[in-house]
């Protein structure tokens, strides 16, 4: 019995152990493409489309599977004219694809749609986004009705915190 | 044989009834705990209660005479009239989606739980409504006498001795009015269906929701709404030129009793805004059309007070006319006709 007790206790030890080195390991790998994508979020803000474009993409060739980095890529690309739309889509609908709950990419999304004259896909986006996020349902329902594109960033997926 | 199998499937059907929501609604966070069957119970007693005249003094009035169904729960006055006679100072307001509203009535930001609010109307005496106050035992005695109460009481509360009390006449009005939901209008047919709006109401959506109009910042969301908290003065009256708004009706500042508050409502639902005339706390504006003038002119008066969005805009008539088109489109014809939500007796 307390052979058995010790087996299983070193068994946890090292599960531990090995958990904690993975973690560690882990730990050090998001923070180059957490502070690229950040600092994206920062130069969207400042309405630095070009560098925000660049900044997401470096946290996407660390990280291919960020779906609020292509969410904002894609916004950032749209932001530089008109002829970066199709390249928007596809980032949005990869968004959708990774995080099928990211309500921002609904909201950037169904902004595109507007822009690109189908309003009966713009208003699909907004009936999902209406059960992630009440306050940017609305803002996009604002579009939808207006046919105006908004003003600001709102739809921009935030800074990492993780 | 036929009976209960019809009142399994009538109980179903309200038991369906109170947990769809419309397309585009949340969840609402007070959603039902209770077993289905004991819910959809309760709906149906709270409804019998709604249209049940024997809940006011002189068996003058019920629920439903200042909130009749065809007119959107609504009454068609200007201002509401109790059961002795007794004018109130404000209109009787729209119950569409009142389990998803913010605060209830016109201008008591801490009223949240239809519960509480059903007692305002049966027990108030400044000014008298339902007048049940120092009454209540002569109408739940009323309500004993009334055989089918026994059975909906029952089913709406198994288990206890006499179920039939104040409380629990509050509890099943709110299970009913929760049921009051209205998201099926040409403007939901638009959004979810993909189908056609008439062309005016079309236009006049795109002015509703412009920056420039500025409706939707008040009348916003699934509910075409204020949000919880929110309440405006649109300049409706200025009787000092401060600001104020005449007595009884002052709006926000009743409860707060802070300046800033002076003449500050609740923006209603816009939902079957069409039926509800006439407009405004207490009726003062007659029609849609001059609903729009009025807020085209940046309200009736200069008061001081009122909110920044009040400032006024250029409408052509064709423009003032599509605006009113959309609120037209915003009428749910199946919410006013819904046999479920009409008088049981």
């Amino acid at each position: 019995m307390i052979r058995k007790t010790i087996i299983v206790t070193t068994a946890l030890l090292l599960a531990a152990t090995c958990a904690f080195a993975a973690g560690s390991k882990k730990k050090e790998e998001p923070a180059k493409w957490a502070e690229s994508y950040n600092q994206g979020v920062d130069q969207m803000k400042a309405g630095d489309f070009a560098a925000a474009q660049k900044s997401f993409e470096a946290a996407l060739a660390a990280k291919d599977d960020f779906a609020e980095a292509h969410n904002n890529l894609g916004f950032s690309l749209r932001k530089q004219g008109d002829a970066h739309r199709d390249k928007a889509l596809e980032h949005y609908n990869r968004a959708l694809e990774l995080n099928p709950k990211l309500a921002e990419a609904y909201m950037y999304r169904g902004v595109l749609y507007v822009l690109l004259g189908d309003e009966a896909k713009a208003k699909a986006d907004h009936n999902t986004l209406a059960e992630l996020d009440g306050e940017l349902a609305k803002a996009l329902l604002q579009v939808i009705a207006t046919g105006e594109e908004p003003e600001g960033t709102a739809g921009l997926a935030g800074t990492w915190t993780n | 044989m036929a009976t209960p199998t019809l009142l399994i499937l009538t109980s179903l059907a309200a038991a369906a009834l109170a947990s769809d929501r419309p397309r585009g609604f949340p969840l609402l966070e007070s959603a039902a705990t209770l077993d289905p069957e004991t819910q959809s119970a309760r709906v149906e007693l709270g409804r019998h209660l709604f249209y049940d005249r024997r809940l006011s003094v002189n068996r003058g009035i019920s629920c439903a005479d200042c909130h009749q169904q065809d007119l959107a729960f609504t009454d068609g006055r200007a201002r509401a009239i109790g059961a002795t006679g007794q004018l109130h100072p404000r209109g009787a307001m729209s119950l569409a989606n009142v389990a998803y509203a913010g605060s209830l009535g016109w201008d008591d930001p801490d009223l949240t739980r239809l519960e509480d609010q059903a007692l305002v109307p049966l027990l108030n005496e400044h000014p008298v409504e339902m007048g049940l106050r120092g009454h209540e035992d002569e109408a739940l005695a009323r309500l004993r006498d009334e055989p089918r109460y026994a059975p909906l009481f029952r089913d709406a509360f198994p288990m206890t001795g006499d179920p039939i009390s104040l409380d629990r006449i509050v509890v099943a009005l709110a299970a009913f009015e929760r049921t009051l939901l209205s998201g099926d209008s040409p403007y939901d047919r638009w959004l979810h269906d993909d189908r056609p709006l008439p062309e005016a109401a079309r236009r006049g959506m795109r002015l509703f929701f412009s920056a420039r109009l500025s409706c939707s910042q008040c009348h916003g969301g699934f509910g075409f709404s204020a949000g919880p908290g929110e309440f405006f003065n649109t300049g409706l009256y200025d009787v000092d030129g401060k600001g104020a708004y005449p007595a009884g009706s002052e709006g926000l500042y009743r409860h707060t009793g802070r300046p800033e508050d002076m003449g500050r409502f609740r923006a209603p639902t816009l939902r079957n805004i069409a039926v509800t005339a006439p407009y405004m706390h207490d009726g003062s504006v007659g029609t849609l059309e001059e609903v729009v003038e009025t807020y085209a002119r940046g309200g009736r008066t200069r008061n001081p007070l009122r909110d920044e969005l009040i400032r006024g805009f250029e409408l052509t008539d064709q423009q003032a006319a599509d605006l009113v088109a959309f609120l037209h489109a915003l009428t749910d014809d199946a919410f006013l006709e819904a046999p479920e939500l009409s008088n049981p007796w």
